[in-house]
């Protein structure tokens, strides 16, 4: 009776000895350097100069990932203009990835007549050197802006090797601040490239303009402006520069932020006689007092999901981070750490929380991880505030003094790169990082 | 600018202030305080320097004290702190006497804070200090339609510098008349 | 004898509450109304004899005789009527008490019957559980003499095991050199892409010459994340040779074609 299974046995270990012969070896780590990326000049079928190189845009795009290191043009040994020129020997010796190659075609030509632009047709190419072949073809009907489609392509090819959504494509809005001859300071608020090049302004004011915030569709922004020598919350169209007043309390009207359905607006008041965080509703303008407490409540940032808010408080005797409820007003403390943590904000999937963290004295830009007990500094300069987390979840963009001036920084939420925007002449601050655009 | 029209009215005071001061600059509250208490005990000492003016009386020196009192309108506090100086003390009873005697006066207080921690948190922080002050103000008599407060935070420094000097100046409320 | 006595007691006691209760909701609402009431009662009482005393009385003699007459057969009539009224009072009184009898009986005999329908049923549970108990103490035994040949079973694949690795240990040690420098050159060249999380497997089937040259990659498990599958590829592609045992008898058991699992652990 018990013989068969015995038997059994013994024929289940004669397997699994087998299958010891086909050799399985685990890899469970791995490095985060950056990949090496080739992006050829595109090629040009008109006639004349381009006013954008648009290979140029896609290598400095795809450097400022961190995860990518583009070959310098230099160094190329050829420059095919489609996947058939290519010859991978030369790129893998090169010690290239991945390689971009890519044509540009003129649509219609720019009509002096009806001042409309030049358009341009646009195909572009992505080839696996390793595997020597190609990975995936794109084509750009037409596009007038070289370089917005230059963002797009420089999504299209991030996407496709990361598996993350590029922001290439997005925008930034931060706070200038030019101190005229006279002493009198201007106050811009601007909205720029996600690379900082074509800045454009928004709003020009004498007195400051603060917390500037996204709608979540990109379209409009709130902002505190102390026009009228008192704080107010307004909304403006970005393409039509209307504005409204939404708050204009006694005291303070402060820090607005866009609930994630853009329904509500979180705020602080201290229309009570203390700063606490409020939520509007958009439609009917109610207003729901969130938090009570005589300690200091400001900078209240939605949660991705809407369901609750982080803040900064000092109701422990050091301003903190605390979690609240958005139907419940229940509070949790989240940060620990030091004895100043403040403007924080929830990464897109919940699992980390980017703040403002004093350390021996200074100011960084810190990560902490909500799942595991795990904290660190992204950044190591002495001023840095206002951090903004980019739609991906990938990069961080703050403020911080360089030099003796307000510029900005940007540094991977991994810490694996990091990067100063141009400056430009005054001091900038509080970059936004906007929502997918598109 | 109209911070400075407005008080052009105490300059005759304020240049006494600063004679009687000696060169000390730096607008700690410490300096403030010595400032007005020298106005107060060297009165009859430096009348002998003072080649063109005649003796002055009592009730003449008292108001010239006071005076000199009512041209300090920026009061600093420490890192962090909402809690109005002790010796700020003399300074703010000055105002609240002279509002409390003039109605139709009014004022305006202006909190800030320094550069470091973030903007929003400032906020708050300077409308604390705005707010201390104003409390002192009114147990003081000042009636409340008086006062008005409102909070720049770090947005409007007096002094450019990232160190502890620009700072210490930095975190102050201004009292400005209307 | 208490408990059957009781069920009277409580019955009379029963009685005694309804009445007093009866009694007690009747008048009680009508306290204030008593005495009037009272009254007009004791009016109507006095009434009904006054139609007998009205009788007419012509014609005495006759009418005495008549009378009389009259009377003996009412009285015989009244004795008689009273005879059967008491012989139909003891009638049912006899039949009460017969049906008292019966009734007791009746429920005597219930009861008895209870008890042998309890007692049968106590049986019953007792033979039950007899052979559940039984069942299991023979599942039991049965269970630990499996447990004792499975722990046979394992003690002599253990032995065949420790024999044939035995055979095998000089080999092995050489398949364990090469399969760690395998493994380390990759994580050297593998560059994780930002979308991958801890989770995440895939695993890579490739193919070498001798002298470790990767001839071909293919992905036999794909982690369903595209940018992922590309970056474990890339990472051998990378590797181009990847070390492995001179030996040609080795190469060919253990190394012409391996699987590379990747399972980021630290993200």
């Amino acid at each position: 009776m018990y013989l068969p299974k015995m038997m059994m046995a013994l024929f289940l270990m004669q397997v699994s000895v087998f299958a010891q012969a086909q050799l399985r070896i685990e890899i469970t780590q791995g490095g985060d350097d950056p990949t090496p990326i080739a992006i050829v000049p595109f090629n040009w079928s008109g006639a004349g100069l381009l006013k954008e190189d648009v290979a140029n845009v896609v290598a400095a795009d795809m450097g400022r990932s961190g995860q990518f290191r583009p070959l310098e043009r230099a160094d190329m040994l050829s420059q095919p203009r489609s996947s058939k020129e290519v010859f991978y020997r030369d790129w893998r010796v090169l010690g290239v990835d991945y390689l971009v190659v890519g044509r540009i075609d003129s649509v219609n030509l720019a009509s002096v007549q009806t001042s409309s632009p030049a358009s341009y047709g646009l195909s572009y190419e992505l080839m696996d050197v390793r595997a020597q072949k190609p990975i995936a073809s794109w084509k750009i009907a037409e596009v007038k802006d070289l370089r917005a489609a230059a963002h797009h392509i420089s999504d299209t090819i991030y996407q496709k090797l990361t598996g993350l959504r590029g922001i290439f494509s997005t925008k930034l809005m931060y706070v200038s601040v030019v101190q005229q001859g006279s002493g009198e300071k201007v106050y811009k608020l601007e909205v720029a490239d996600a690379d900082g090049q074509r800045p454009r302004t928004l709003l020009e004011s004498s007195e400051p303009i603060m917390s500037p915030v996204w709608s979540p569709d990109g379209k409009r922004v709130a902002y505190v402006s102390f026009a009228g020598g008192r704080p107010a919350i307004y909304i403006q169209n970005r393409f039509t520069g209307k504005r409204i007043k939404l708050t204009g309390f006694p005291g303070i009207n402060g820090a607005p932020d866009w609930s994630p359905d853009g329904q509500k607006m979180a705020m602080v008041l201290s229309k009570d006689g203390n700063p606490e965080i409020y939520i509007m509703d958009m439609k009917t303008r109610a207003l729901r007092r969130l938090t009570h407490h005589y300690a200091i409540d400001t900078e209240p940032r939605w949660t991705k999901d809407g369901a609750a808010l982080v803040f900064t408080s000092n109701r422990g005797g050091s301003p903190q981070i605390y979690k609240v409820d958005a139907l419940s007003g229940r509070v949790v403390r989240l940060t620990f750490r030091g004895s100043y943590n403040a403007r924080a904000q929830t990464s897109p999937d919940g699992h980390d929380l980017v703040m403002v963290h004093r350390e021996n004295g200074q100011f960084h830009i810190s990560v902490q991880n909500l799942q595991r007990d795990l904290f660190a500094n992204l950044t190591k300069t002495s001023l840095d505030e206002s951090p903004s987390i980019s739609p991906n979840g990938s990069m961080v963009i703050y403020a911080t003094q360089h030099k003796n001036m307000g510029v900005l920084g940007a540094v991977a939420i991994n810490g694996s790169i990091k990067y100063l925007l141009p400056a430009r002449h005054g001091e900038v601050r509080e970059p936004v990082w906007s929502p997918y655009l598109n | 600018m109209k911070k400075m029209t407005s008080n052009a009215k105490f300059l005759a005071a304020l240049v006494l202030g600063a004679t009687l001061a000696g060169c000390q600059s730096q607008p700690t509250e410490e300096a403030v305080d010595t400032a007005a208490a020298e106005v107060i005990e060297s009165g009859t000492h430096e009348v002998s320097g003072m080649t063109d003016s005649a003796v002055k009386s009592q009730e003449e020196l008292a108001a010239e004290a006071a005076q000199a009192l009512l041209a300090m309108t920026v009061f600093y506090f420490d890192f962090d702190q909402a809690i109005v100086k002790t010796d700020a003390y003399d300074v703010l009873q000055a105002h609240a006497t002279f509002l409390s005697t003039n109605p139709a006066a009014a004022i305006r207080l202006e909190g800030h804070a320094d550069e470091r921690g973030t903007r929003e948190y400032n906020i708050a922080l300077g409308e604390r200090r705005a707010k201390a002050v104003e409390k002192f103000l009114l147990v003081n008599g000042v009636s409340a339609d008086q006062i008005e407060t409102v909070s720049y935070g770090e947005e409007r420094p007096v002094e450019g510098g990232h160190d502890e000097g620009s700072w210490a100046k930095n975190r102050r409320v201004e009292l400005v008349y209307k | 004898m208490k408990n059957s006595l009781s069920p009277f007691f409580k019955a009379a006691l029963l009685h005694a509450f309804v009445i007093v209760l009866l009694v007690y909701s009747w008048t009680a609402p009508q306290e204030p109304l008593v005495k009037p009431k009272f009254n007009t009662i004791q009016a109507s009482l006095v009434a009904p004899p006054k139609p007998a005393a009205v009788a007419p009385k012509p014609n005495v003699d006759k009418k005495r005789q008549q009378e009389a007459k009259k009377r003996k057969a009412q009285e015989k009539e009244k004795q008689k009527k009273l005879q059967e009224k008491k012989r139909q009072q003891k009638l049912a009184k006899e039949k009460a008490e017969k049906t008292r009898r019966l009734a007791k009986e009746e429920k005597r005999r219930k009861e008895q019957e209870a008890k042998k329908q309890l007692e049968k049923e106590r049986k019953a549970a007792k033979e039950k559980k007899r052979k559940a108990d039984q069942k299991a103490e023979l599942e039991s035994m049965r269970k630990k003499e499996a447990e004792r040949l499975s722990e046979l079973e394992k003690l002599r694949a253990q032995e065949t095991q420790r024999l044939e690795s035995l055979e095998y240990s000089e080999e092995q040690k050489i398949i364990s050199q090469y399969r760690v420098a395998i493994q380390q050159q990759v994580q050297r060249t593998w560059s994780r892409p930002p979308s991958a999380r801890k989770g995440m497997q895939s695993v890579l089937k490739i193919a070498m010459i001798p002298g470790g040259e990767v001839v071909s990659v293919s992905v036999v498990e794909s982690s369903g994340n595209a940018a992922f599958d590309r970056s474990v590829e890339q990472a051998v592609r990378r590797a181009g040779i990847l070390p492995v045992p001179p030996d040609a008898a080795i190469f060919d058991r253990h190394f012409r074609i391996i699987e590379l699992i990747f399972r980021p652990e630290d993200l």
